[in-house]
């Protein structure tokens, strides 16, 4: 084979997949960017939610026990009640200062943790 | 009466497959044996060695006339004759039309495109970069091919083996090879292609270390962002566009996968997807295997032209991996450490195994970090990026 027609081959190659990807990554950029502007657009129409957005804080016992109206209400109460039980076993006063909303693993980081440990 | 029987013998025998063995069938057929071998026990791409290894079996027992490789050699310029195939052909015979036609590897890769997640890579685009780079394995071993002798054809075949991708390798050279009188068979390409393939887990690991230091492979990256199913049904309409306009070659490829793909994300045509990538992708899976492997013909696999296919396979592959990993290396440098060179070696496709080494490796130095769906995104940009150099070899080379 001719070396020239060769190089040819592998530089026009080469530089027509590097654009092709390329263009697929502006592409990609550019809805990704709309998609984000159209989702502060909306958060900004919506009112803010101080439940969701700020740690939840309950003071016990010198504050009356505010539970946020939602789906973790039952948890609360069981882990209070059973905290209190301990308290009155051992004599000690035993309260709930604060309970705050930790950083879980992400659904893609459980997924790999998943696929990794899978066969043990 | 005596006489008659042993006649009879004589004749049975004169007619039997036994009487027509010859030695290169014998190989052929202990060298099926050894491919079954690697499927059955050692789990090498089972799914389609097995039946290539059977199509190879088959091809190569004496008189079973079920393929017939003078009926695919043709002259350079002449046409194949369809009407002799079927009146004269066999039973792969009929289902090698489809290789033939490159119906199969389409279909093969809307299958796949059903069942691929590309969330990774939307969510890190800059992952098509790794995905592009990694087919430099391609293209250098175009180089390496036409030094050892082969022509442009030839060595474009040889080269996608680069690309790590099975379908694309048979689409492209099923495609290249046309015209009869070629040292490579679409076959020995697919053989070479899926044996690498199988072989990854212990090519590649070799080659990342070697090309990154401990600092490199603890980088932890950064959470992926969640992508909305929107951006998710939008993407596969916009690569077909933007690939089907940029090189049109690579539309069938690209477009099958991303009609597979826009199947799944859309969630309106779920008996489509699932037929997609379950019932339809099996029946093209065992019709492609054994069509393949009986073109794997004694002349062409017992021959100085297939231990050069075999050479420069590992060359491409190992080529593709280490171009994958040092553009991934310059990322790192660029990004300030953000990204960790161990997902570049899975730019080459080979879904998902590649992504799932990158992930072997990064946790031997640290089993809490969890490379595995960052290394998804220049996976399946890997997929991709070999359809897009595939279409660029097909749309270079006259064929």
């Amino acid at each position: 084979m001719n070396p020239e027609y060769v190089g040819a081959v592998v530089i026009s190659g080469l530089v027509i997949v590097f654009l092709g990807l390329i263009l697929l990554i502006i592409a990609v950029n550019v809805m990704g960017a709309v998609f984000k502007g159209i989702k502060g657009m909306r958060k900004k129409q919506k009112p803010a939610d101080p439940v969701q957005d700020s740690p939840r804080v309950i003071p016990m016992p010198s504050e009356p026990l505010v539970i946020p109206q939602s789906e973790d209400e039952e948890i609360i109460a069981v882990i209070a009640a059973a905290i209190a039980a301990i308290g009155e076993s051992t004599g000690k006063r035993l309260s709930i200062k604060s309970i705050r909303q930790k950083n879980t693993r992400s659904s893609w980081a459980g997924a790999a943790l998943h696929e990794n440990t899978r066969p043990f | 009466m005596i006489q008659i029987f042993l006649d009879t013998l004589a004749d049975l025998a004169r007619s039997s497959g036994l009487a027509a063995l010859q030695w290169q069938n014998a190989v052929m057929i202990l060298i099926s044996f050894v491919f079954m071998y690697l499927a059955i026990k050692k789990g090498f791409e089972p799914l389609l060695l097995l039946p290539i290894a059977f199509g190879m079996l088959l091809t190569n027992l004496p008189l079973t006339e079920m393929y017939h490789p003078e009926l695919w050699n043709i002259d350079e310029g002449a046409e194949l004759d369809f009407g002799r195939i079927l009146h004269e052909g066999g039973l792969i015979d009929y289902l090698y039309i489809g290789v033939k036609l490159q119906i199969y590897p389409a279909l093969i890769f809307l299958g796949i495109g059903c069942m691929t997640d590309f969330a990774p890579l939307i969510a890190n685009p800059k992952s098509f970069l790794l995905g592009a780079a990694a087919q430099a394995g391609i293209f250098l071993t175009f180089i390496g091919a036409a030094a050892l002798g082969f022509n442009a054809n030839e060595a474009g075949s040889i080269a996608i083996i680069g690309g790590a991708d099975g379908p694309t390798s048979i689409y492209v050279s099923s495609k290249l090879l046309n015209a009869g009188g070629y040292e490579v068979e679409v076959g020995t390409i697919a053989l070479a292609a899926y044996t690498y393939m199988a072989l990854v887990p212990l090519i590649q690991p070799p080659i990342m270390r070697a090309l990154t230091t401990k600092k490199e492979r603890l980088v932890r990256m950064e959470q992926l962002r969640t992508v909305s199913k929107t951006e998710k049904i939008i993407f596969p309409i916009a690569v077909t566009v933007i690939i089907a306009l940029l090189v049109p070659s690579a539309a069938p490829l690209v477009g099958m996968l991303m009609l597979g793909n826009l199947f799944k994300e859309s969630g309106c045509v779920d008996r489509l997807s699932k037929t997609a990538q379950n019932e339809l992708m099996n029946i093209i899976t065992i019709f492609l295997g054994i069509s393949v492997g009986a073109t794997t013909v004694a002349s062409k696999i017992i021959s100085v032209a297939f231990l050069k296919v075999i050479l420069l396979g590992v060359v491409a592959f190992a080529v593709g991996s280490a171009s994958g990993v040092l553009f991934a290396k310059l990322m790192y440098l660029v990004t300030g450490g953000k990204v960790n060179p161990l997902i570049g070696s899975a730019g080459v496709s080979a879904v998902p195994m590649a992504a799932r080494v990158s992930q072997k490796v990064g946790a031997e130095e640290d089993p809490t970090n969890f490379l595995l769906m960052h290394a998804m995104g220049p996976n399946v940009a890997g997929v991709i990026g070999s359809a897009v150099a595939a279409g660029v070899l097909l749309s270079i080379i006259p064929h």
